[in-house]
Order: structure tokens, then C-alpha cells, then sequence
């Protein structure tokens, strides 16, 4: 019999499981089609997902464009304002610090553990040449090749050229060194004196014959070789292994600091010269004697100068019970004590060196390097060996939790509460959520995990570069240093703030089948302890409306889910 | 003296191997080169040498170029795969030896120069699909059909259980009318990766009939509809589109899976195509239209045999 009929009832999925009805999962599309038609119906739309959220949670929700969340790939974020019945959070904070209203925090926790990006005086500008744009190329022979293509712009600054069938990967910097044509008019640049210092507020005029020609008004005109261009504007060119290796947090030139001597003693007098260069600062100072001139490194600068901190960086202080609160700003010093505020709570006084150890991620960049495997465990080792055989962990997932891809392809995702600090707060929120009803920790927890570890789970990463195979990433690094977070990242980072917010859990590894193509997966199963489980699955984006999952045990969704030990036990 | 080219790792005109003489370089892809080459007799081979042994994820080049790039699938996440060359020439040669059929081509001789493999085939006569189409001289319907039945007997026999990079580049059509597939990378262990064209496999999955599809559409109607930049505007799509598309992204596999989205109605491609063909090629990628004609998705077909009878009916109407 042919298939051909439109109107033969053909079993698309068996039981159609990401149509449930009525259920809400049914609602995974709330991106309205781009070719809107009346007579298709009334199309869904943002407006309608708030107020399917605002219903399905019987809370109020907003937009709050003014927060980012999961990094790059960050959407709006989703602001959750409680109702004013709202029962006020259980959890203990520390006794020192009053306890803020749970719900607003939902917003301010969360964008602390993300970027910060400080402002330079001249913005840090990477330059994006359009695909498509004719290049020309150095071959291996010193000949300049024209007639080249640029096909894709790759990680790490690579650039895919093609011509006809041939294809070749050179860096940025080559590629712009060659074609300063690609330089866009009105890029703001700095531009070297005579002196050797290099001067601000200048922007790309024009190129001609090779030169590029920049501009100061009220100054006037100056033409640059791309070597002497680029050599004064590396940030044009930066690579991502280079912005990883060097801190959002670059003290402006000129700023007034104090500089440590050989014999311990800080002395005045001193300015930054320059940006700082591998978390270096040059320092300059200019006496009777002559100029003195000399790098120290960012954290002993920092030390000794913490206002150098901008006062709008949220920073991580230590409670007396020993966790991490976030929020907090700098707003002066009291001898060597550096104080700090947060509005909702009031002030604190830390030392430099205690501020900067609680916040080396923020302050040195010091989180986005790979973790070695001397943070597994021989439990966490086991454990993930167990997961990978049964396909099932109902267990707390333990420090030292080390999941490797045995045949390499990613690096491994590591648990290890103590020395993941950007997990740090996600933790402690979790745990302030300890009194409230189990639907709402789970909701509150995936809209936290779904937001930090971005809006669309990793995906194909042709040509991408990052940790190596043997290399560890913890979990609150992932956004950060994988652009996002896969759906097992994801996953692991659910089940463990779920067991912060006695929550029962399963990690699940299975098999998502779909038409025409099925997938290893990892999703998370949560029992109640009244009603039924539910399926958590934070890889698909957009998530349900109001975070509301589908019942893990649903035929239709088990059509999809494939898993290979049941589901959680009742 | 010419070279025997066993110093270099490379071949040059004159260079000798396994009694043939090299004659000329031939063609080269991301992976590997082609050389002609003769026997004082008169006899001609071909010799497909690995460029170099190290791996090189970007050979492949891009989506648009339509080459083959080697990946791997890990929970979630679809990266590039560090299959050397030689692997990946080795896993064909594997297969080919296996596949002993008069579709696939005759390995003459096969093993390392310096660190390289290379392999010797028979030189098929004929032209390959891609220039075919190129000359605006596309096989006729029954060859396709002819194709069909070749995938579906190898196949059935279990000699090749799929091609894993079929695309007209790959298919050589013999002055006869006949079919002969080359570059087969279903030999390269799955869990070592896979190496295959996103342009014709947009789901990147290991199966041949959406690739067929795609082929029989561009030789229709002249148009390579899976591009980063797609030839036609996006189309009105249905829920469980968008809930596939979403799964497809939970995978990792909606990069070029997204170019689906932009799939027009077929009919509306050429007058040459019916509704009837339309609906079986779509169906063939996993889509269909609904009661709306919103494009939606579908189970697909379960094997050859379905496919190619819808496409014989679709034909016939």
C-alpha cells in the first residue's frame, strides 16, 4: 500500500510524544513561525509563553532586559517577582547577615557568576570580518595569492578561507595583517607615539596602499603599517585562548597606585603605564632621578590597591558559616580593611587578600583553566563508572565526581563543591530553598540551571577547540570555557542543587529518539514524594512554560527517552 | 632514474609503484589525493594516496563547499573528530575489499608509502554524477531508481550497510547507464567518529535515503537545497517541527538540520517534479506536509524497498 495519502493516519511518533495535548510539554515551541499566516491559526508568541508561565506557576512573571544570563548565549532573563503571600525563606543564613527575600534573588545571584566586563578606555573590540569577504593570502612559497574567500570564521581566531575547492585555516592576525582593508572605518584604535607610549581616541580613517590611516579630532592624521597597527591594538586580533588567559579587569592607565618595594614597604607615586599583558601591569613612576619603570603582577597590584576594583563588580564575601554570599560591592577602605556594601544587607570589612582568594575567577580569571584529574576521587570515579554502566544514579553525585568521555571527545565534567566557586552560590540558593514546596524547588532550580548554563544546550562544534580530552571542567566553569553547557552538564548540575534542596533524583543516561535520528542522552528524573515523577530535561530549548515538566513515566515520553534501567522507583 | 617515491611519501610524474607509473595527479580532496596512473602495458588504475598522517579536522572544509569533514558524537555534542587520514582511507580500503560488487570499485593494491596509506582501484570509466549535473546533463529518472536498488541490494547482502557519504561527487555514472559509488566511510568504527557530508546528510546520520533524496532533488530541479545560506525563505512550520528541531538541538545535531526548516513545497521547484514526487522525497527527509501545509515531520521510511516503491508510483502517477 503506498504511504502517499495525506490523509492516512501515519504513526509519527509512536504516540506522538512532544505533542502531549494539553500537557504542557506540547508547548516546547513558543517561537512563533517566521512566515505568520492568519490562516493557520493564531500563532503562539512571547507574550502568550508569559502568560502561560504567569498561569502554569500562579506567579507573576516579567522580563527583565536588563539582566543577561547563560554568557553569550544568554536570553532575556526571567525575573521572578513573588507574590505577597510569598512565604519568606527558611533556610539559615549567616547570623550576621539578614536574610534577603528569596524570591527577588532568583536574578541577582545568578548574572554574578557570570561575565563582568569592565570597561577599558578604548572598548576592546575584536574584529569580525564578513564571510564572504575577498581576501588574499600568503602561500607557503612567500607569493601573495588573491582571490580567496573568507568561508568561516573558526575558534581561537582561526579563519576558513576557500578558493574553488581548496580550503585553508590561517589566524586572524595574518589574515587582517594582509587585508588591513577589512579593518572597518571607525574602529577606535590607540596609535603609537614617538615615544613608544600609545595614545588614545583615535579611529580608523581609511586604508590606502596598505597603510592604515587613522584620526584624532583636533589632531589630525596618521598612517600605520598593519604590523605597527595591530602591534599597538592587539585586542583587534585577540584570539579566545588569549581572552582567556588575560582579566576582564584591566586598571584604567594613569590610575594613581601604590607599588611594592623589594623590602615589603608599598610606596605611593606610582601609575599604571599601560594594559596589563598576561595578567602583568606595567607601572611607571617619575622622579628626581629619573623614570622608573616596572611590571607587577595584577593580583599583587590588586592587593595593595583593592579600589582599583570597579565599584558596579559584584564580588563573593564569606559568611560565618563558611559559604560564599554574592552581591557585594567595594565601596572604600578603612586602613588595609576594604569595605564592602550590599544594599539588601549592609556592610562587611575583608581583607585585599581574603577578597581576591574568595573572588580569583572574577578578579584573575583564574576559574576558566581546566581542572586536572587530582580533583577525582576514588568514590567520584567509581560513581561515574557506575553511571556509565547502568545508565542510572539515584545517589548524592560526590566531590570528586570526574565523568569522562572514555573514547575522548570532551573533557570531563567534575563535581567538587569546595573548589568550584562559581557553583558556590547556585549551591547556596539551592539550599535556601530547602523549605519551599517540592514543584517550586524544582521549577526555581532548572529556570536557575537553564539560565547559567545558557539557552541552548552546546551543540556542534565544528573546528572548536577547548579543554583537552584528559582535562577536567568544573561545572560552574562550563558556560564560561564550553560556551555552554551540554545536556549532561546540565543534567549533573540539576542533580546536584537538587540534592542541596533535598530534592530525590535520578541522573539518567539514555537514548533520545526522534524521526530519523536517536542520541545518547543524560536527563534528570525527580520523584515527589506525592504525585508522579517528572522528566527534566534542561538540553531542550525553549524549556516548558513555567518550568513545568511532563510525567517521566508518560508512554509518549517514554517513546522518546529511552532509558535503560525504568523509571525512578515510587 | 625515475623516483620510486618511496623516499618522500609523495608522488611525482614518473614515480613508480607496485608496477604502475605514475602519470599525473588527478584530483584531491580534504583527505586525500588521486593520482593516474599505467602500466607499460597499457593497464590503468588510479592511486588515492592520504595526505599526510596527521589529523586535521578542517580539510573538510565548510558546509558550503560540501566536502566531507570527519565528526564525532558524544552526549550531547557533535565535535570534530581527529580521524587521521590514513584511518579514514583504510577504513574505505576495508570496506571496498569487503564489498567485492560491481557497484563498488576493484582494489588492485593497497598499503603504506613512507607513513601514507594509499590504495590502487580500477579506474571506472564515466563521469561522475557532480559533473553530470554540472553539465546540465542529469541521468534520467530510471538511473536514480537504478541507484536506489544498488544502495538497497548492497545493502541486503551486508556488504555495504550504508555509504555514510553519498553525494554526486561520490557517484560515478558509467557510460552503460550503470552505478558505481566511491568514497564509502562506513568503515570508519562508530565510535571513533564519522565522516560524512552535512550537505547531504543534514541530520548527520548514518543513512543514505535523505542524501539520495537531496541528490534526486538538485538533479530535478538544479537546486542544492541543504546551504548555509538556503536558496529559499523560511517556511510556516509546525509544532512538532519546532519540537523536533528543538530535540535536534538537545543533540547537537540542528546546525545543519536547520537548513530544513527553509524546505519549499517541491511541486512549486519545477514543473517537472508532481505533488506525489514531492511528498515521497520529503518523506524520504523525514518531513511532510500537514492538513495546513505546514511543514511538519514524519516517521521517514522504514527501508529501501517502501522508498523506492512510493518513488516508482510517484513516477508512474
Amino acid at each position: 500500500m503506498s504511504t502517499l495519502d495525506p490523509r492516512a493516519l501515519i504513526p509519527l511518533f509512536p504516540a506522538a510524544p512532544l505533542a502531549l495535548g494539553p500537557l504542557p510539554y506540547d508547548l516546547l515551541a513558543c517561537e512563533p513561525p517566521a512566515a505568520p499566516s492568519a490562516s493557520f491559526g493564531p500563532m503562539r508568541d512571547e507574550e502568550a509563553f508569559w502568560r502561560q508561565a504567569q498561569d502554569a506557576l500562579g506567579e507573576h512573571y516579567v522580563r527583565d532586559a536588563q539582566q543577561t544570563f547563560g554568557g553569550p548565549l544568554g536570553r532575556m532573563a526571567i525575573a521572578s517577582v513573588a507574590a505577597e503571600d510569598t512565604p519568606p525563606a527558611v533556610a539559615a543564613m549567616a547570623a550576621d547577615t539578614a536574610p534577603p527575600p528569596l524570591a527577588s534573588e532568583v536574578v541577582r545571584r545568578i548574572p554574578s557568576m557570570l561575565n563582568v566586563s569592565i570597561p577599558l578606555d578604548v572598548p576592546v573590540v575584536r574584529l569580525m570580518p564578513p564571510v564572504g569577504s575577498p581576501v588574499k593570502v600568503r602561500r607557503s612559497n612567500g607569493f601573495v595569492e588573491e582571490n580567496w574567500v573568507l568561508a568561516r570564521l573558526e575558534a581561537r581566531g582561526r579563519c576558513l578561507l576557500q578558493r574553488g575547492t581548496y580550503t585553508k585555516a590561517i589566524d586572524l592576525l595574518e589574515l587582517m595583517t594582509l587585508n588591513p582593508e577589512l579593518v572597518p572605518v571607525g574602529t577606535p584604535v590607540r596609535v603609537p607615539r614617538s615615544s613608544g607610549a600609545l595614545d588614545s581616541g583615535w579611529a580608523v580613517k581609511a586604508v590606502d596602499r596598505g597603510l592604515l590611516i587613522v584620526e584624532k579630532p583636533g589632531l589630525g592624521r596618521k598612517g600605520l603599517t598593519p604590523e605597527q597597527f595591530f602591534t599597538a591594538n592587539p585586542t583587534l586580533v585577540m584570539t579566545d585562548s588569549d581572552m582567556f588567559t588575560t582579566s576582564r579587569l584591566s586598571p584604567a592607565v594613569g590610575s594613581p597606585v601604590k607599588v611594592r618595594r623589594s623590602n615589603g614597604e608599598r610606596e605611593p607615586g606610582w601609575v599604571v603605564a599601560d594594559h596589563l599583558v598576561d595578567l602583568e601591569v606595567p607601572v611607571r613612576r617619575e622622579s628626581l632621578e629619573g623614570v622608573l619603570e616596572k611590571t607587577v603582577s595584577l593580583e599583587e597590584l590588586l592587593e595593595d590597591n583593592p579600589l582599583l576594583i570597579p565599584e558596579d563588580l559584584p564580588l563573593r564575601v564569606k559568611r560565618s558559616n563558611g559559604t560564599l554570599d554574592d552581591g557585594w560591592l567595594v565601596r572604600g577602605m578603612a586602613g588595609d580593611q576594604v569595605y564592602l556594601e550590599r544594599p539588601d544587607i549592609g556592610e562587611k570589612a575583608a581583607s585585599s587578600q581574603d577578597l581576591i582568594a574568595w573572588n580569583r575567577d572574577r578578579l584573575l580569571n583564574e576559574a576558566s583553566s581546566a581542572v586536572g584529574p587530582e580533583l577525582a576521587t576514588e568514590e567520584g570515579l567509581a560513581q561515574a563508572d557506575r553511571f556509565r554502566k547502568w545508565g542510572r544514579l539515584e545517589e548524592r553525585i560526590v566531590d570528586g565526581y570526574w565523568d569522562g568521555a572514555p573514547m575522548g571527545g570532551r573533557p570531563a565534567f567534575v563535581v567538587h563543591r569546595g573548589q568550584d566557586m562559581s557553583l558556590a552560590p547556585g549551591l547556596a540558593f539551592a539550599r535556601e530553598l530547602l523549605g519551599r514546596p517540592e514543584l517550586e524547588r524544582v521549577h526555581r532550580l532548572a529556570e536557575v540551571v537553564w539560565q547559567f548554563m545558557g539557552e541552548e544546550a552546546s551543540g556542534t562544534l565544528l573546528g572548536g577547540f577547548g579543554p583537552r580530552d584528559d582535562e577536567g571542567v568544573l561545572l560552574g566553569d562550563v558556560p564560561r570555557m564550553l560556551g555552554a553547557g551540554s545536556n549532561l552538564a546540565r543534567a549533573l548540575m540539576f542533580s546536584v542543587m537538587a540534592s542541596e534542596a533535598g530534592l530525590r533524583t535520578a541522573l539518567v543516561r539514555g537514548e533520545l529518539v526522534l524521526p530519523g535520528v536517536q542520541s545518547g542522552h543524560v536527563w534528570v528524573e525527580v520523584r515527589p514524594s506525592e504525585g508522579e515523577a517528572l522528566l527534566i530535561d534542561l538540553s531542550v530549548s525553549p524549556p516548558p512554560p513555567g518550568y513545568a515538566f511532563p510525567p517521566a513515566d508518560h508512554p509518549a515520553i517514554r517513546a522518546c527517552y529511552v532509558a535503560p534501567g525504568g523509571t525512578i522507583n515510587a | 632514474m625515475p623516483n620510486t617515491g618511496r623516499q618522500t611519501g609523495r608522488l611525482n610524474a614518473g614515480d613508480r609503484l607496485d608496477g604502475y607509473t605514475v602519470e599525473e595527479p588527478f584530483d584531491s580532496g580534504g583527505q586525500a589525493t588521486l593520482y593516474r596512473v599505467a602500466t607499460p602495458y597499457g593497464d590503468r588504475a588510479l592511486i588515492k594516496l592520504a595526505r599526510g598522517s596527521a589529523a586535521d579536522p578542517l580539510a573538510g572544509g565548510t558546509m558550503n563547499v560540501g566536502f566531507a569533514v570527519a565528526l564525532q558524537f558524544r552526549t550531547g555534542v557533535v565535535g570534530p573528530a581527529w580521524l587521521t587520514p590514513n584511518q579514514i582511507l583504510e577504513a574505505e580500503i576495508a570496506v571496498l575489499k569487503a564489498g567485492k560488487d560491481s557497484a563498488l570499485p576493484r582494489v588492485i593494491s593497497a598499503g603504506t608509502l613512507v607513513d601514507r596509506s594509499y590504495v590502487m582501484l580500477e579506474e571506472v570509466p564515466g563521469k561522475t554524477l557532480r559533473a553530470c549535473l554540472d553539465d546540465r546533463e542529469p541521468p534520467p529518472f530510471e538511473w536514480f531508481l537504478r541507484l536506489g536498488e544498488t544502495l538497497s541490494r548492497l545493502q541486503k547482502s551486508g556488504r555495504l550497510p550504508y555509504h555514510g557519504d553519498l553525494k554526486p561527487e561520490n557517484v560515478i555514472v558509467t557510460p552503460e547507464g550503470g552505478v558505481v559509488l566511491i568514497d564509502p566511510t562506513s568503515g570508519i568504527p562508530s565510535d571513533q567518529g564519522r565522516v560524512t557530508t552535512p550537505r547531504y546528510y543534514p541530520l548527520l546520520t548514518p543513512e543514505d535515503r535523505p542524501a539520495f533524496a537531496l541528490m534526486l532533488i538538485e538533479a530535478m530541479t538544479g537546486v542544492a537545497l541543504i546551504q548555509d545560506d538556503p536558496p529559499y525563505p523560511v517556511q510556516a512550520v509546525s509544532p512538532v517541527f519546532e519540537a523536533w528541531m528543538a530535540g535536534l538541538r538537545a543533540m547537537g545535531r540542528e546546525r545543519f538540520a536547520r537548513a530544513l526548516r527553509h524546505i519549499p513545497r517541491l511541486e512549486d521547484m519545477s514543473l517537472f517534479l508532481s505533488a506525489d514526487m514531492g511528498r515521497v522525497l520529503l518523506r524520504a527527509l523525514y518531513l511532510r506536509r500537514d492538513e495546513q501545509g505546514l511543514l511538519s515531520v514524519d516517521p521517514g521510511y522504514p527501508g529501501w524497498d517502501d522508498f523506492l516503491a512510493d518513488l516508482r508510483a510517484a513516477q508512474e502517477a
